[in-house]
């Protein structure tokens, strides 16, 4: 009887435990797929694991690490920096390993969040965003060279034009950062780091946070908010050029404005997709394109259209006349930024149909790459 | 439903707090969690009171000689039991009532924290849907509130931790992280349980909440340990609102704390 009860309180603990565990998605994916493409090969990482696959064929090239480690989850995309690929993961470490054989080279843990967005590089020094609020610049050998301090978590992706980077924060503001600066600007903190302290050419204030890839295309930045306005700034002076949040009726964007000679496409989370005229940010189509599911990752421009894929797990296309056609439909929803490969596009559907795998433009698969367990 | 009546109100209304004590997150559940502990309290005196009831009637003479006399009739035991509940005023069913309407919002209020800290890009694209400024526009005669979608990414450093992050203490010297909050939710949880214990005659029941007393407080700290920051502050700051509440109603049996004392037996009358 002492055994039943006894029996009992652990099953009643157990479950409790399972109920709590359960409401904190302890264990779940709590984000998605992130990949990038360097010539013939793709780097994506998932969960624990990042993979080097050939785009020719679809094959595996490497994989990095060699063992699981489940503390040791990596969402951003890989960026290739020279001979290197760059991964920022979830355990608030960023790792370098050689883009040949995926062999770790170094490993930096000076930040103390996750890495979220993933990382750019100029002229030898990789520029890493992390949600601590800090940009860490560190050198080919994984060496920190100084960081800049933004207000809030920074998960998008910066981007290096010259000597100046652009970054755009979760703390709603657009930084320009002249990276041509003085050694005298730095301020040494008491760890022995150095913190970029008000080197910044500008920063304008967009008033809610920014997720999306900001773009920039000939002196324009291109941000979104997750309020859902976009805005062209000028940068050079970070003056507002225009913003466009269709009445009001814009929802929030996640992925990088989608940019052609003269047109720009923009997808929202209530699936909607906008064009706008480059210079003036005046609405093109009098209506939005409506996909039917959040549209969250960034499209991709092709020959044919610029190709999105849906939280619904729609992957299709929209041409500049608003004609449209599905591509395909996947079981999972997908979240993660469509990719062009030749005349082919790259989707991460994370179902039975692949962890990563490359369609043509008539929807028709040409390989998909299954990681083996 | 269950998103729309419990989980997106509550999230609006810790944006609010958090909005109105100055974007302090921790602050902002713990003030949260006393709201709703205070707007749940007549339910739960009510559950206080109807348990205390049941089990003050498990010593009650009468009521033994009942179960004594009927033990081999199961049929004439429940009428008679019926019929006791009845003479006594007794409903049996009167502490269940008021578990089961507080149990989604207490599950509500944990899950909306979660939700509400967004800490991973998809709790991000969960939440924000879920936002709306209905809140701001009933009080907005009160100066400086924000939009509330402009509050996000909510400030996760609140007193000495990373609310989306598991708490640890760092001291110099040791060259590991203490978890000081898991060791107070554990703490306040074994003082909890002790406190408000009431056993029974009963000697099984008895060593069941026993071994509840000594599993629970150690899940809770381990909860604690490996969870949020922000969560940790949940448990606590329900701990203690618990305690304060038994106490008030005159629950809390101080002397069940003192080590090498068995628990007092709650007799009817006391």
């Amino acid at each position: 009887m002492q055994y039943k009860k006894k029996v009992l309180t652990i099953v009643i603990v157990s479950l409790l435990a399972l109920m709590i565990s359960g409401c904190t998605n302890a264990g779940a994916a709590s984000s998605w797929p992130g990949y990038s493409v360097q010539g013939d090969t793709g780097y994506v990482s998932y969960g624990a694991q990042t993979y080097a696959v050939n785009l020719t064929n679809g094959s595996l090239v490497w994989n990095y690490p060699a063992e699981q480690n489940r503390s040791r989850q990596a969402y951003s995309a890989p960026q290739v920096v020279d001979d290197l690929v760059v991964i920022g993961d979830y355990a608030n470490i960023l790792v370098a390993v050689n883009e040949e054989n995926g062999v770790e080279k170094w490993q930096f843990s000076g930040a103390e969040d996750r890495y979220v967005g993933s990382v750019a590089a100029s002229q030898g020094i990789i520029y890493a965003p992390n949600a601590d609020g800090y940009i860490y610049a560190l050198n080919s050998e994984g060496d920190l060279q100084w960081k800049f301090q933004t207000e809030g978590p920074n998960w998008s992706q910066p981007v290096v034009d010259g000597q100046q980077l652009y970054y755009a924060s979760m703390d709603h503001l657009v930084y320009a950062i002249d990276l041509a600066f003085e050694s005298a600007d730095l301020e040494l903190d008491k760890d022995g780091s150095r913190t970029l302290r008000s080197d910044f050419v500008w920063k304008t204030d967009l008033g809610m946070a920014i997720i999306a890839d900001p773009v920039i295309v000939d002196g324009v930045l291109f941000a979104a908010t997750i309020e859902g306005k976009v805005f062209a700034l000028d940068a050079v002076s970070g003056e507002i050029i225009w913003s466009f949040d269709n009445g009001g009726n814009l929802g929030a964007v996640w992925g990088a404005p989608v940019i052609d000679d003269t047109v720009i496409f923009i997808a929202d989370t209530n699936g909607d997709v906008y064009t706008l005229e480059k210079e003036t940010g005046k609405q093109i189509w009098p209506s939005p394109f409506n996909a039917g599911g959040k549209i969250v990752g960034s499209g991709v421009l092709t020959s044919e259209g610029v190709v999105f894929a849906t939280e619904e797990g729609k992957l299709f296309l929209v041409n500049e006349e608003k004609e449209a056609k599905t591509l395909s439909s996947f079981e999972n929803a997908i979240y993660s930024s469509v990719e062009a490969y030749e005349e082919n596009v790259l989707i991460a559907p994370t179902s039975e149909d692949g962890l990563l795998a490359l369609y043509d433009l008539e929807g028709f698969v040409v390989w998909s790459f299954v990681p083996t367990e | 439903m269950w998103e729309s009546l419990i989980i997106e109100p509550f999230i609006n209304a810790l944006l609010f707090i958090y909005d109105l004590i100055g974007e302090n997150f921790g602050l902002a559940i713990i003030l949260f969690t006393v709201i709703i502990k205070l707007i749940t309290w007549p339910l739960m005196s009510k559950q206080i009171k109807s348990s205390k009831a049941l089990q003050e009637m498990q010593s009650d003479p009468d009521w033994i000689a009942i179960q004594t006399k009927y033990k081999n009739d199961k049929d004439k035991l429940a009428q008679e039991q019926m019929k006791f509940y009845q003479e006594n005023g007794i409903s049996p069913f009167a502490s269940c009532l008021p578990t089961l309407i507080q149990f989604p919002v207490i599950i509500g209020l944990y899950q909306s924290i979660i939700q509400t800290m967004g800490n991973a890009p998809l709790q991000m694209l969960n939440l924000i849907p879920k936002i709306s400024p209905w809140l701001t526009n009933v009080f907005s005669f009160i100066p400086g509130l924000k939009e509330p979608l402009s509050l996000l990414p909510l400030n996760s450093q609140s007193l000495w931790m990373n609310i989306g992050q598991p708490e640890r203490v760092f001291i110099p010297g040791i060259s590991f992280g203490i978890p000081l909050l898991a060791i107070i939710v554990a703490a306040t949880s074994f003082i909890q349980t002790k406190l408000i214990a009431s056993p029974t005659g009963d000697a099984q029941a008895n060593q069941m909440s026993g071994m509840m007393n000594i599993y629970m407080p150690l899940l809770m700290g381990w909860f604690a340990y490996s969870l949020a920051s922000g969560l940790a502050l949940y448990f606590l700051a329900s701990n203690l609102f618990s305690i304060i509440q038994y106490a008030i109603l005159g629950r809390v049996n101080i002397k069940n704390l003192l080590p090498g004392k068995k628990m007092e037996v709650t007799k009817k009358g006391e």
